[in-house]
């Protein structure tokens, strides 16, 4: 518990989380870390089954009930509290108030037995301290805040009466009716239409500049990323590699799954029709995840280091800026960044 | 300029009839044209027919109107068993989802030789079989051992893999690739699109590829048309359409598209569109785009644009660009 | 900084010189795959197994089954032999269950009923499915009109509870073994059927059927290939519970006098004639009532086990 920075609004430690199943223990999330401050939005990428929604889900404790999960180790300070030692009555109040979370599929948070306007006057009257009038006020007015039309004919109608990208605007509106201080949003695009999901996203910045809410965006898409987060947090294989703000990340990516990723998207420019760059095999088992750093089976750049103990974290140049590489060991073989096309900096 | 054009459409129509007497219009008069050796782009958003289209034309469903031309033969008759194994060998298709796409109680070896084993005319004795099987599934870089596993043993990306061993096997002239990597990861999509491509070299292959994944749609195409609602709102070549989009909709479906660059994405300046893509079943009367367009004149909720040529090669369905 | 280092004690620096020697071993192998081979019935065979209770109703059931078929062959009583001298005898060292009101031995009577019942149990199971595919496939896999009409008769027969069918067949027909079972599956087999219809309605527009279409697969061969196969586990389950309910079926006939006729044992029967004595002497509607619980309890058990095990949702 180091210097309390009062712009810190989350601040996770070394979270690990796994699942028991028939077939074992799986490490979901080995050892998290990072930190968000108030205002500011944080993009958790990677590619599926590389705990990233677990990772979100936990800090909201929406884990545990499933298929036995359990937080194995770590700490996670959100206003002066360790949410991981909160009892669930406790959390349940978090959710409710200060962190809310919204889901790919609408359907998730909304109850298609009630009507919208209900669903959303009902959270806000929990735990708080409003009169229905007031409730309803505000119900409508956060609807209108999140595009949709007619807010009180809409207030009405239940979740099937929504369309795809309405429901979605339906389900924010749920979340921010009551003002939290963060709001997760667990691949809340995905599913969309690319027109539709551009103006989801704008919503989200605009909400986050109006009400300064924190945001923690999870995707697999990195444009996502690169339009709405400031700072990037790269999973691979229950772990962050790679940490930065979201320039450093794309303009001086560090860690070589970071390259492979930026590598295999299509460039801007088709003309010359160039192979893709792809990354050979896939992730790797979480039962019996490997001993050193988990993208040493499809790395190019591999040392027997790699596979036998996980690098420490080296900072980059950008503040704030790290991955997790021997690539920077003062003994590692040289080697050369494939985006920016310079020799990799070894580390004192 | 003579092109050889392996597969066309004429004004081909797919309607579906639902309970109240209501018709979904889900291609709605498409006329395109597949040259071989060439791949064409269908992009669009949902309800916009792409899907449905490549769905048509390998005779998953029967067409409603309009005709499709095979190596200048009319092919779309009534299709009768034999037609569709005879047709087998010339169109095949990929599809979207890899843990759909597979039988989870056949061996790889029996996807793969499925097409082989079902159809009267093609005699193989079991080691030929083996060996071709064996030779595919080095062709989509997969190995021998992979023969008898079954689809649940493996990932996403060498499912798709083997989809796409199994439509090779036909030896295709045409292969449908309906969002054949929606549903995988980056890093594996790569893969896959390098595999498609390499294939198309060597074999000659003609691939119409249909995504909402409008990056990959523009690295693998050489033409491409844009489709809304059932109908064609843009066609041209790749580098001119992404060069010089003229019609409302493809313009504002680019300024969209997500990109991995945040200086680029922080500056961008949005098309924003009004509310929602309509119903297939009440599409609007007129230009289909006409209730979301920024431009939308009285003519355009009266009466759809006709395709007309804006360029050479680039034909544009809209009022204002035909003017 | 604050970041916990990964690596402990090690000190950084002087980490041994090999290490950083290139490695791509592992990236050979990017490919390979990993777990052995199991086949779809082979993993829920394991999954069985590992479920405890499934397990010790299965061996239940193999032991009742082997009792049925072996121990009246090997006792020394046949079930109608009378002992008019050992009458309405309680459990003893000669008569395991003790004896009914014409001194016939209970235990044997009980192991010859079950061949009965389970005879007729397994009988109705194999007539339901068989029908059930039979029409559940044909309708679900044609739709429209077939469906439609297929269906409105399955739902016109079910609107009669199934006992009341049952009996009433029973009377038009005279009570014995085979009409019984005739008359319990004539109506059993439509829960089969719906469930059947249900899968290949949703399975017939998998993408893999779709893929065998663009091969140019016919009706039959979509049928055979890929819609049965994968829609078994559930019929498999659904047998598993249709055994409890036809034993229960014939023991409510038995008990109503509509059951097998007499001198044939059983469970039905003896727990009808256990049951008139049920204050004088109730150990002879006890074990007969007992093995039928213990059955149908371990059908049912073991059909849940089934369930668990063959559910794709459950993989992962």
């Amino acid at each position: 518990m180091s210097r309390r920075n009062e712009n810190i609004l989350l601040d996770v430690r070394n979270i690990s989380f796994s699942f028991r199943t028939y077939a074992g223990e799986v490490q979901a999330v080995r050892g998290v870390s990072f930190r968000l401050e108030r205002g500011k939005s944080l993009g958790i990428v990677g590619e599926s089954g590389c705990g990233k929604s677990v990772t979100a889900k936990s800090i909201v404790g929406l884990n545990t009930p499933e298929p036995r999960g359990f937080l194995k180790d770590g700490e996670i300070w959100f206003e002066g509290n360790d949410l991981a030692k909160f009892s669930d009555r406790q959390m349940r109040k978090i959710r409710a108030r200060e962190i809310r979370m919204i889901f790919q599929d609408p359907m998730t948070s909304l109850n298609p037995t009630m009507p919208v306007g209900k669903q959303i006057m009902e959270g806000i009257l929990k735990y708080g301290d409003k009169t229905k009038q007031e409730a309803k006020k505000i119900t409508l007015d956060t609807l209108a805040m999140a595009g949709i039309p007619s807010p009180e004919d809409r207030f009405k109608q239940y979740p099937h009466e929504f369309s795809g990208g309405m429901r979605q605007r339906a389900m924010i509106a749920l979340a921010m009716a009551v003002n939290p201080k963060l709001l997760i949003a667990d691949e809340p695009t995905t599913a969309l239409d690319v027109t539709i999901q551009a103006q989801i996203l704008d919503l989200i910045k605009e909400i986050q500049k109006k009400y300064h809410t924190s945001v923690i965006m999870i995707t697999h898409d990195l444009g996502v990323v690169a339009n709405i987060a400031d700072d990037i947090a790269v999973m691979y294989a229950g772990k962050v590699v790679e940490y930065g703000a979201a320039e450093d990340i794309f303009e001086h990516p560090a860690h070589p799954y970071t390259w492979g990723v930026l590598q295999s998207i299509p460039p801007e420019d088709t003309s010359s029709r160039e192979p893709l760059r792809p990354i050979l095999g896939t992730p790797p088992d979480l039962f019996d995840p490997p001993e050193g750093c988990p993208f040493a089976a499809r790395c190019p750049y591999a040392m027997k280091a790699c596979t036998s103990l996980y690098p420490p974290v080296y900072t980059q140049t950008g503040e704030s800026h790290w991955a997790s590489c021997w690539l920077y060991h003062q003994k590692a073989m040289p080697a050369v960044n494939p985006i920016t096309e310079e020799e990799v900096a070894k580390h004192e | 300029m003579s092109k050889d054009i392996i597969l066309e459409t004429h004004d081909l129509k797919k309607y579906f009839k639902i309970k109240g007497g209501r018709v979904v219009k889900a291609v709605d008069g498409v006329s395109i044209q597949v040259e071989r050796g060439k791949t064409l782009g269908l992009a669009g958003e949902s309800g916009c027919g792409k899907s449905t289209l490549g769905r048509t034309l390998i005779r998953i469903y029967e067409p409603s109107g309009g005709a499709i031309t095979l190596n200048g033969k009319d092919v779309s008759g009534k299709s009768t068993k034999r037609f569709r194994q005879e047709l087998a060998r010339s169109i095949q298709m990929i599809f979207q989802d890899p843990y759909a796409c597979l039988n989870p109680r056949m061996t790889v070896s029996q996807i793969i030789s499925e097409g082989w084993d079902l159809n009267r005319d093609i005699h193989m004795t079991p080691a030929e079989k083996k060996e071709r099987v064996l030779g595919l599934l080095q062709t989509v870089g997969l190995n021998k051992e992979h023969a008898n596993r079954f689809p649940h043993e493996f990932s996403g990306g060498q499912r798709q893999r083997i989809g796409i061993a199994r439509a090779l096997s036909m030896h295709p002239e045409l292969i449908i690739c309906d969002e054949p990597i929606s549903a995988l990861d980056v890093s594996i999509q790569a893969q896959v699109m390098n595999l498609l491509l390499n294939l198309q070299r060597e074999q000659q292959l003609s691939y119409i590829f249909v995504a909402h994944d409008l990056s990959m749609v523009r690295y693998i195409s050489d033409t491409v048309a844009v489709m809304y609602l059932g109908s064609i709102m843009e066609y041209a070549s790749n580098g001119e359409l992404y060069g010089h989009p003229q019609h409302p909709y493809t313009k504002a479906l680019f300024s969209a598209i997500p990109v991995a660059n945040p200086k680029t994405e922080k500056k961008r300046n949005r098309i924003q569109l009004e509310g929602e893509i309509p119903s297939p079943i009440n599409a609007p009367k007129g230009c289909k785009f006409c209730t979301r367009c920024p431009y939308a004149k009285p003519v355009c909720h009266e009466k759809p644009p006709a395709l007309k040529e804006c360029a050479p090669g680039h034909l544009v369905a809209c009022h204002l660009v035909n003017e | 900084m604050d970041e916990k280092l990964n690596v402990k004690d090690i000190d950084l620096r002087n980490l041994d010189d090999t290490l950083f020697e290139k490695d791509d071993s592992a990236y050979a192998d990017a490919d390979k795959l990993n777990r052995p081979s199991v086949t779809y019935w082979s993993d829920a065979w394991r999954r069985f197994r590992g479920n405890k209770v499934a397990m010790v109703s299965a061996v239940i059931l193999v032991l009742v089954i082997f009792m049925a078929v072996f121990q009246p062959m090997a006792s020394p009583y046949t079930y109608d032999e009378q002992d008019l001298f050992a009458i309405n005898q309680g459990p003893s060292s000669e008569h395991w269950f003790g004896t009914d009101e014409l001194g016939r031995d209970i235990f044997v009577r009980c192991w010859e009923g079950a061949r009965v019942s389970l005879l007729i149990a397994f009988v109705v199971a194999v007539l339901n499915g068989t029908i059930g595919i039979l029409y559940g496939g044909i309708a679900g896999y044609f739709g429209g009109l077939a469906d439609n009409v297929m269906m409105r008769f399955c739902e016109l027969i079910a609107s009669i509870p199934q006992m009341l069918w049952v009996v009433l067949l029973i009377l038009i027909m005279r009570p014995g073994i085979f009409p019984i079972i005739i008359a319990i599956a004539a109506t059993g087999w439509i829960g089969t059927a719906r469930l059947f219809r249900g899968q290949v309605f949703s399975l017939k527009e998998s993408e893999f059927v779709m893929a065998s279409r663009t091969m140019g697969a016919g009706s039959i061969w979509i049928i055979l290939k890929h819609l049965l196969p994968n829609a078994m586990s559930p019929i498999i389950i659904s047998m598993a519970n249709v055994i409890p309910g036809a034993i229960f079926s014939e023991a409510f006939l038995s008990y109503i006098g509509l059951g097998v006729p007499l001198p044939t044992a059983s469970w039905g029967i003896l727990a009808s004639d256990g049951a008139n004595k049920l204050l004088s002497y109730p150990y002879q509607l006890f074990f007969p009532s007992l093995l039928i619980c213990i059955t149908m309890l371990c059908f049912n058990l073991m059909g849940d086990g089934l369930r668990d095990a063959l559910d794709p949702r459950m993989r992962q």
